[in-house]
């Protein structure tokens, strides 16, 4: 985009400095910098500034420099544990999620008389999200009595698995809780798919494609964008993920379900320790921060974008 | 020939539905195992939780849910949950819209220190800015009203503006070009050929603020005091007390009628996913 | 060219409309608050609201967590109390266990916590250490918190360093629930209190005649009940690096794991016993549970059977009585609350009116004021009778509670769990969890101290 130069260099009205494009760009993310300065700026900086002290919340803070970084890297091997189990679990969840998403969105996106109604089915899990009545649920359906040891049984598989307490398969309840609550990437598909025009179809069809090469030469090249955000938004939640661990599991057993940002909680308001836990969440930033500029920086290597043409 | 074509499509048509609808179920079993242990005692949920149906059904749960605590009842809880969910959508879904366009289809300094900053707030644990955050809100004097979990939304949410980003970016540029020949200005852009080509991220981003606030109690936890204030969200939770003993019961009732009005507002919002929109934009 | 106007204020004046269409929605006008110094943010946002609203009435901020029955006779108390003290305006909040902690931590960074603040023992320390609650020794030794009636054991639950912080709202005593009918299939008899090695042995013979499996692990209340028995203090204990109590502990948990009698770990895992509804006997998979009295009557309502209650097991050679009284809950008064007198009446009306109680019917425990417990014991039902009849039986043999605990409790709690659950999936033995638990907790209290 070189529009910057369009305009020449004459008296301006207020109307034209406003439709200039470094000015109108001030404009329109203007909420967003205020909203930002105002209620995330100072929190943010404050955060970043516990992770060098030592502060319990109800006592003012102590400042310790690098110290609850060094503890974190060499004195504490639960923070491995916690980092490791969240990496296993976003490194399977989320393109498990996207995959699932992508097909289902496929799927629906085909207008029949009972759309609506397959969509609103789809989508009804990740309606009730979090709350409580989820962890309530999900542990009897795992549980060695519960649904998907029945459902085993019939297929003639072994069924007598406690899924939540062994040490290799509570954390797989988890993630499979997360491929089913797949419904907010199946929509932002869904809207994505909507958005691809029907005339580059028609053309293809004309020139003879079938569904697997339509899908490959069109879908997926004009879905990229959509794809890009799906992406980097579930990694940032895959890393964010609390919830799920933190009323299903509890990090049961063993540690092995415990998430990185449960364990963060607890230091933070458990232990008392809110220094500990900001500088475990700067640390996280710091990690999801890296992969996103990557994805980033690669987009222009993958990424279809109209406005460029 | 004619009625061979026929009969295969009839038979995938076939296929299809049955497949969907299969799938469906298994998606749907645990939602269903949820709304029929609101129909079942509390301790038959507990013992019995292998079998689907209750032994028989009673709305005792909805009776003893629906009256609340304290003598605030889920009638109120429903009304606060529709004044913070309903005001916040508008907020969140106007103005990320408005960021967004400014990220996606303007170039001006900075840009990228903005959208970088958009991100970090997205990344960032809610858990560790919760206090200082609360400090503030308890300076502005907010604390205890709607404001300090309603206002924020009025500023553009990360996940939105950059859901809009991606969906403007998807737009033929071609458009805005003809446009600005025929003396459109970079505003008017946006009120006139872009908003009408991105209801889909619209209707998407509506959808799950309408839902996110909806769910949200965290907010509720820190800023509420007055229970006549209290939402849904926050409400379920004080069924719960692993120190004394849960009602699970009424609280597997109250969740079910609080996914109503969420079920509601997609079975609506879902129909404006329709497609052919970026299509006729460039037929015209 | 209108409309060209239009579209460009149109950005800019989003944000003040949108401030606007919300602030017509929710009433409040808190322009009374021109506070920025950190301290005078104590006034709270209730507070203000309600001076300014009602005159010459002193008001007051009452939190608590709870459940649907706490909230409703909590609230009717209040009621109560409002219509016969004019005067007095109190404001209730209330929320659920785990929120509650992260709301108070909140308040408390910004100087805002209620008046009247419902505290656990495990968090009492802490909110003293740092200065936010209230002395309640003055309001007890100049009688506006009457504690004639009260049994000198309970006033000083609530001391930290020989000062009342906080007054106990009702008594629990640790206990084992048993299935009556399982027990009887098996025909053992349980006796007023088992030690660990007639526990092993009884769970041995119900196994073998009726299938049902055994219970053996109360985390740190077990830790601590054994160090008691031991003649100690579990804390006292670890800050000095002894062995001794987490030896014995240790090795009981290994002895009844490696047992068949005993629930399976993953079993263990999967159930989740901190929870009333996901307990292993609700279902029957295991004959007892090891608790605290209050939850005697959610467990037998959610189970659905039978129970009977006995005391905690204790060591077949102990050198005292591990068993004591435990404040189900307290109320303490917040160091920067304005009403502090009238909280103290409130308080004491909480606790000595026989009117308060017959409302709360004691949700919260066994009233403290024994005259009051004794009055409204006839009105409870037989499962609340029960509670009663046990709770009076440990209070004539119960030894005096640990010290309120330590910071850095929650922390050596976590891993004396997963030392523990190492110990149940057979991967380290008792001696390599003794060797790694000590230490680390060692180190942990003196973090926490610093």
């Amino acid at each position: 985009m070189k529009n910057n130069q369009m305009i020449p260099k004459r008296k301006k009205s207020v109307g034209q400095i406003l439709n200039t494009p470094k000015v109108a760009g001030y404009v329109f993310i203007l909420p967003f910098i205020i909203g930002f300065l105002a209620f995330m700026a100072v929190p943010m900086i404050l955060s970043l500034g516990f992770s060098f002290t030592r502060y319990n919340i109800l006592k003012s803070p102590v400042f310790i420099g690098l110290e609850n970084y060094k503890t974190m890297f060499t004195a504490d091997p639960k923070f491995w544990k916690v980092f490791g189990v969240t990496m296993y679990y976003v490194l399977f969840s989320v393109p498990l999620r996207l995959i699932m998403a992508l097909a289902v969105a496929m799927l629906l996106v085909k207008s029949t008389k009972l759309s609506g109604f397959y969509r609103a089915v789809y989508y009804l899990p990740s309606i009730i999200g979090s709350s409580v009545a989820v962890a309530i649920l999900w542990k009897r359906m795992f549980a060695s009595d519960g649904v998907v040891n029945a459902l085993l049984k019939i297929i003639g598989l072994p069924s007598d698995l406690a899924w939540l307490g062994r040490a290799d398969t509570a954390i797989w309840t988890l993630i499979i809780l997360a491929i089913w609550q797949f419904g907010s990437s199946m929509l932002i598909f869904l809207s994505g798919l909507k958005q691809i025009p029907v005339s580059l179809y028609e053309a293809a069809t004309v020139d003879g494609a079938n569904g697997i090469q339509r899908f490959f030469k069109i879908t997926i090249p004009m879905l990229t964008p959509t794809i890009f955000f799906n992406l980097i938004n579930q990694l940032i939640n895959g890393f964010m993920a609390f919830t799920q661990s933190y009323i299903i599991t509890q990090g049961k057993p063993r540690d092995t379900t415990l998430f990185y940002t449960v364990y963060m909680y607890q230091n933070s308001f458990t232990y008392n320790k809110l220094g500990y836990g900001c500088a475990m969440a700067w640390f996280m930033v710091f990690v999801v921060g890296m992969l996103t500029l990557v994805l980033f920086k690669t987009q222009k290597k993958w990424v279809h974008y109209e406005a460029e043409g | 020939m004619k009625t061979g074509y026929q009969e295969r499509k009839f038979v995938t048509t076939a296929i299809y539905h049955v497949f969907t609808f299969l799938f469906a179920c298994v998606m749907i079993y645990p939602l269903v195992w949820m709304v029929m242990s609101s129909f079942k005692n509390t301790n038959e949920i507990f013992r019995t939780a292998a079998s689907l149906l209750p032994e028989h059904f009673s709305f005792e749960n909805y009776k003893v849910g629906w009256k609340g605590f304290a003598g605030y009842g889920f009638g109120l809880f429903f009304k606060n949950s529709f004044i913070i969910a309903g005001l916040s959508t508008v907020g969140a879904v106007v103005s990320s819209a408005v960021v967004g366009y400014g990220f996606a289809r303007i170039d001006f300094k900075f840009k990228n220190f903005w959208f970088a900053c958009m991100l970090l707030a997205m990344m960032l644990p809610f858990q560790v800015i919760m206090i200082p955050q609360y400090i503030i809100f308890n300076r502005l004097g907010w604390v205890g009203s709607y404001l300090p979990i309603i206002v924020p939304q009025f500023f553009g949410q990360g996940f939105f503006i950059f859901l809009n980003v991606q969906f403007i970016r998807g737009i033929p540029i071609d458009l805005d070009e003809a446009a600005r020949m025929d003396g459109c200005t970079i505003y008017s852009i946006f009120i006139r050929i872009i908003l009408p080509l991105v209801k889909p991220s619209l209707v998407t981003s509506a959808i799950f603020s309408f839902m996110w606030r909806w769910d949200d109690f965290l907010a509720a936890l820190l800023y509420l005091s007055d229970p006549l204030k209290y939402p849904v969200s926050y409400a379920l939770k004080m069924f719960s007390d692993p120190t004394a003993g849960s009602d699970w019961g009424a609280m597997f009732a109250m969740a079910t009628l609080s996914l109503i009005p969420i079920f509601l507002i997609f079975l609506t919002m879902q129909k404006y996913l329709v497609e052919g929109i970026a299509s006729t934009g460039i037929k015209g | 060219m209108k409309k060209r106007i239009l579209a460009t204020t149109l950005a800019a004046i989003l944000a003040a409309s949108s401030l606007a269409a919300c602030g017509s929605k929710t009433e409040p006008t808190e322009t009374t608050k021109a506070d920025t110094a950190t301290t005078q943010a104590a006034t709270t946002a209730a507070t203000a609201d309600t001076t300014a609203a009602s005159g010459g009435k002193v008001s007051l901020s009452l939190c608590w967590w709870g459940n649907q029955t706490r909230n409703d006779v909590t609230k009717k108390a209040v009621d109560l109390y409002m219509s016969k003290n004019p005067n007095v305006d109190i404001k209730v909040e209330f929320t659920d266990w785990s929120g509650y902690w992260d709301k108070l931590s909140a308040m408390a960074a910004g100087g805002n916590l209620p008046d009247i603040i419902q505290m656990d023992y495990s968090y009492l320390n802490q909110y003293q250490k740092s200065g936010q609650l209230a002395d309640l020794s003055e309001f007890m030794s100049s009688g506006v918190i009457d504690t004639t009636k009260i049994p000198e054991s309970i006033i000083k639950s609530g001391q930290v360093d020989g000062k009342a912080y906080a007054i106990s709202l009702g008594s629990n005593a640790p206990m084992m629930v048993y299935d009556k009918a399982v027990v009887e299939k098996a025909g053992v008899t349980i006796p007023d209190q088992l030690t660990m090695d007639q526990l092993y042995d009884i769970s041995k013979t119900i196994n073998e005649k009726t299938g049902v499996k055994t219970l053996y692990d109360g985390g740190i209340n077990m830790m601590q009940i054994m160090a008691r028995a031991n003649g100690s203090h579990l804390f006292d204990e670890l800050t000095t690096g002894k062995e001794d109590s987490i030896k014995i502990y240790f090795n009981s948990i290994e002895k009844f794991a490696k047992s068949d009698a005993s629930i399976s770990a993953d079993l263990l895992a999967e159930k989740n016993p901190d929870v009333v509804e996901t307990k292993p006997i609700i279902d029957g998979t295991t004959w007892n549970d090891l608790s605290l009295s209050n939850q005697f009557i959610s467990i037998s309502k959610t189970a659905g059977r039978e129970l009977g209650i006995t005391m905690f097991p204790t060591l077949t050679d102990a050198k005292a009585q591990p068993l004591y009284l435990k404040p189900s809950m307290f109320f303490s008064i917040a160091e920067t609350s304005k009403n502090k007198e009238e909280a103290a009446k409130f308080v004491d009306w909480f606790t000595n009116s026989a009117e308060c109680n017959d409302i709360l019917l004691a949700e919260r425990g066994i009233p403290i004021n024994t005259e009051v417990a004794d009055a409204i014991k006839p009105k409870a039902d037989a499962t609340a009778q029960t509670v009663f009849d046990y709770v009076a039986k440990v209070t004539q043999i119960a030894t005096p509670i640990d010290a309120p605990d330590p910071s850095g409790k929650g922390e050596v709690e976590a891993l004396g769990k997963t030392v523990s659950e190492a110990v149940r999936y057979g991967d380290a033995t008792a001696d390599d969890a003794v060797g790694q638990f000590v230490p680390e907790a060692k180190k942990i209290l003196e973090e926490a101290a610093k």
